[in-house]
């Protein structure tokens, strides 16, 4: 009887889901040509990007692209914090404190040696990459959220290699990075408020050879956003790094 | 045509039977991210249906696909991947408070509790 | 400053102050980052409400604001507009924001990362009472779910861990169709903004139609589940009832409402909407009296209070649908709509005492089941309080939330009531304001006191800042109640610009609503007793709790979406 129940239960549901997304999915009215006319004419006078959808998501949209940093900020923290207090139940480990239990690594033995000397070598590599895609986000495919996955990527190439001594895997300095880029972020939206140009506007004035610098800014912060914290939340899930 | 959009209708409700129906919680997690990505597919197929280039421009780009659905899509799959990742971190919290990834087994040893 | 400028405050300034609690999370000591945490609050929470108190006088002359974010000048901006609305929503958040802040700092969650995400979720509400763009709402709406289900899950119990989850796949799901509803509207209309995306659809016809009705119900259904009326309310026992007290006030007060009335935005452009108005009037009505009733059968305090959310929700969710079925255009329509917007104040104010105040005394007492928990009064006392001040908070908010005077839920229940008039859904209402009087009754058990005299050991801890949260929203719900008359005026005059000129609640006596409540206290009360004395409450309670079930939970969300799709493409008559 339960087992029956389930069944209709499920079956009521996917009927009525699939009727009713199947005609918004199979319309045949034709695709909008408006907004690619006009973005064709006006984008890049009006934010200096020859990426037209960098154009949309930090010129047009750009409270879209705040809103989205945000979701991140809140998921990483939220998964930091619940993933957190796993750690404390197993005590005999040095001072990492975000582990998962199980996977306790007092030193790096699990890993090859093969892993660690390609990673730490292929990490540097992954980052020029990474800075690369970033800044050209106005001009090629890329942008702020791609080139700062892919740094975090790097970073972590960097944890776990151990040829490599640098402060960047350190979590404290990529929390301060983090934390940095965010206030640099909030300050760059709000100035629109106070040059004239409305909340998340272009403070320099468009039309100059100057207005892309705005689009290359946010790129940067919010590589740098994105990445730091995606690395934080990989370093502290792998357990840290050997001596921290 | 029509085939592409019927198989991306299909992907959705693969992604949304997984979410309703699947005991593992991991799966309802998979679920998830498969119904996000058959969305995404569909704006992005719709989307370049206007054009044949990238949406960069440049010297001889004339009939550039729509850029709008991809600059909102950008948005949605980093939305999806942090709701993700929260799914997972609270998954292995409820497997390690009640040692089982079954939902139905979570529900009874979380009820009799305290 | 301009109003231009001094509107967006309440979005950016908390966006400011989380960055700046951020930035000494890292850089600076604990110590430093608490101090910070309160001068945050300031600049997120005072500064908004002074800059909108500069607003009242724009907002009553009907000066409205539409401005598209970065002054771009094209509809592929985002679009935001400021009204009488927004302004009445953004006060709702900010005047139950506050106190619970300030209770959280004894009692709510010791995280570091606490007042960051709380305040993040504060210049969400304020961005989705702004918006008037589609896909701008989408974003701010997942933000406010990624803040709800990380402060749910920041309880650390194992349960408001697996209440998280639950909500957390539930809401991502609908969130998915809404992104389809979106979909198939930009199609139709090739703009994300309201206003063209409405234009465009009212001269539509045939299968364009029906794409364009059928993305609208699965946009107001996904919108609807985060108000949670019955059948759509699965999730929120479990998130509301285990989250931590702070977080469970904002939910039940500001979370639940927010969603439903930025909707308005949307709906109020679009024509034939009459018989989706109709539907959430009987959903709402179902709701009210469904709620109560499951509410009537928890013994744990938290559970009573989630499910009596869901019923008092509904009372807001019949005034809008009887809205939107008159038109909002029309004076009756406006006034609903207005009367829909006020019950949701008091119900804030009342609800998030209610749950700050039950959950200090159930910690003084150590329990949260009914049939143990008693003598709240003596053992807060020994915590430390002097005066009160739990106790008469919580009897102030139960007066509102019963209907009772001279408490704003009085007027506003019964303003609500009576408009409702004529309709199915009256009755609906009426028999379930007997039923919340005895659902709190049987709540208010735990301040009696204890039967036997044992002394509690509990430390004394201080209650300065508790006290003054209880105490300013004790006092809004008597000011509430005193100024009502001033207040509607007020609210119908400031939402007046959405519908007709000037609506006043004409034919109202107070006289026979004062003889009604009578009525309805007496049989309560004697319902109460019955059901006390004889053994009938122990049957009808429940014995296990009930989690909802993922099979559930769509269930309820397929079936909201058939009877709105059923309605809205076969319209019978109508337009």
């Amino acid at each position: 009887m339960k087992r029956t129940l389930f069944i209709i239960k499920i079956t009521f549901t996917l009927l009525v889901l699939a009727l009713a997304i199947l005609p918004v999915i199979l319309s045949s009215h034709p695709w909008p040509e408006a907004s690619r006319d006009y973005l064709y004419e006006h984008a890049l006078t009006d934010t200096g990007a020859v990426n037209t959808v960098s154009s949309i998501y930090l010129g047009y949209r750009a409270m879209d692209t705040l809103g989205e940093t945000l979701v991140l900020l809140v998921s990483i923290t939220g998964t930091m914090g619940i993933l957190i207090n796993l750690g404390r139940e197993s005590e005999e480990e040095e001072a990492v404190s975000f582990s998962l239990a199980p996977e306790k690594r007092p030193t790096n033995a699990q890993r090859t040696h093969l892993l660690e000397v390609v990673s730490s070598k292929l990490g540097p590599v992954v980052l020029l990459f990474g800075f690369y895609v970033m800044l050209y986000g106005h001009i090629s495919p890329g942008g702020g959220f791609q080139g700062g996955v892919i740094v975090a990527s790097a970073i972590v190439f960097l944890a776990l290699g151990t040829e490599t001594q640098t402060k960047l895997t350190n979590t404290n300095v990529l929390g301060r990075i983090e934390a940095l880029s965010f206030l640099v972020l909030i300050i760059a939206a709000t100035s629109g408020v106070f040059f004239e140009s409305g909340f998340f506007g272009n403070p320099i004035k468009s039309g100059s050879s100057l207005s892309a610098n705005f689009i290359i800014l946010l790129n940067i912060i919010i590589g740098l956003k994105v990445g730091t914290s995606i690395a934080v939340m990989c370093i502290a899930m792998m357990g840290g790094r050997r001596g921290h | 045509m029509v085939i592409e959009r019927i198989l991306i209708f299909l992907l959705a409700l693969i992604g949304f039977t997984a979410i309703v129906g699947a005991k593992n919680i991991i799966k309802k997690v998979f679920g998830l991210n498969i119904l996000n990505a058959a969305v995404v597919l569909l704006y992005i197929l719709e989307g370049s249906r206007i054009g044949d280039q990238a949406p960069i421009l440049g010297e001889g780009i004339t009939n550039m696909v729509d850029p709008v659905p991809q600059a909102l899509m950008l948005t949605a799959i980093v939305i999806g991947v942090c709701v993700t990742a929260l799914a997972l971190a609270l998954a292995v919290r409820l497997y390690k408070a009640t040692g089982s990834l079954e939902i139905d087994t979570i529900s009874e040893r979380l009820r009799s509790e305290h | 400053m301009s109003i231009e400028s001094l509107f967006l405050s309440p979005v950016y300034l908390p966006m400011l102050g989380a960055a700046l609690i951020l930035v000494t999370k890292h850089f600076f000591t604990d110590r430093q980052r608490r101090a910070v945490e309160y001068l945050s609050a300031l600049i997120a929470f005072i500064i908004p409400l002074i800059a909108f108190i500069f607003l009242i006088k724009p907002v009553l002359e009907h000066h409205q604001v539409h401005m598209i974010l970065g002054t771009w000048e094209t509809t592929l901006g985002i679009h935001y507009h400021f009204d009488g609305l927004s302004f009445l929503l953004i006060m709702i958040n900010l005047l139950v924001s506050i106190p619970v802040w300030l209770y959280s700092r004894k009692t709510g969650p010791h995280q570091e990362t606490f007042t960051i995400i709380f305040l993040i979720q504060s210049a969400s509400i304020a961005a989705t009472s702004l918006t008037a763009d589609l896909f701008n709402l989408f974003v701010c709406l997942e933000v406010m779910g990624v803040t709800s289900y990380v402060l749910v899950a920041s309880s650390e119990k194992n349960k408001a861990i697996l209440s998280s989850f639950t909500y957390l796949i539930f809401s991502a799901t609908a969130m998915v169709f809404f992104l389809i509803g979106t979909f198939g509207l930009y199609r139709i209309s090739g703009s994300l903004a309201y206003d063209t995306i409405a234009q465009a659809k009212n001269l539509l016809s045939g299968s364009d139609l029906l794409v364009a009705r059928l993305s609208l119900v699965l946009i107001v259904v996904s919108v609807l589940l985060r108000t949670a009326v019955i059948p759509l309310s699965g999730w929120l026992v479990g998130a509301h009832s285990n989250a931590p007290h702070a977080v469970s006030a904002l939910l039940s007060g500001v979370l639940i409402k927010i969603p439903l009335f930025a909707l308005v935005r949307l709906l109020l452009l679009v024509t034939g909407t009459e018989l989706l108005g109709s539907i959430l009037a009987w959903a709402g009505g179902i709701s009210t009296l469904l709620g109560i009733l499951l509410a009537l059968r928890e013994h744990h305090t938290k559970r009573l209070l989630a499910y009596s959310s869901v019923s008092q929700i509904g009372y807001v969710v019949t005034a809008y649908g009887l809205a939107l079925a008159s038109g909002l255009e029309t004076e009756e329509g406006a006034l609903l709509l207005a009367l829909a917007l006020l019950y949701a104040f008091s119900h804030a104010l009342a609800k998030a005492t209610l749950f700050m105040t039950v959950g200090r005394a159930c910690d003084a007492v150590g329990s949260k089941d009914l049939h143990v928990a008693r003598g709240a009064l003596s053992a807060l006392r020994a915590q430390g309080e002097r005066f009160p001040i739990t106790g008469i908070a919580y009897l102030v908010a139960f007066l509102s939330i019963s209907a009772l005077p001279p408490t704003i839920g009085f007027w506003g229940k019964n303003s609500l009531v009576y408009l409702s008039k004529g309709h199915g859904a009256n009755y609906l209402l009426s028999i379930t304001s007997v039923f919340t009087i005895v659902a709190y009754l049987k709540l208010s058990g735990i301040f009696l006191p204890r039967k036997n005299q044992e002394t509690q050991h509990v430390e004394p801890s201080s209650t300065a800042l508790t006290s003054l949260s209880l105490i300013f929203l004790t006092l809004l719900l008597l000011a509430g109640g005193f100024w009502y008359t001033d207040l509607q005026t007020f609210v119908v005059q400031v939402l007046s610009p959405l519908g007709a000129t000037n609506a006043t609640l004409t034919s109202y006596s107070a006289l026979q609503d004062l003889l009604k409540t009578g009525l309805t206290t007496t049989i309560a009360l004697l319902l109460f007793f019955i059901g006390s004395k004889t053994r009938l409450e122990r049957y009808f309670e429940a014995r296990r709790e009930s989690t909802a079930s993922f099979p559930n939970l769509f269930f309820g969300f397929a079936l909201m979406v058939a009877v709105m799709a059923w309605w809205l493409l076969f319209p019978g008559g109508a337009l």
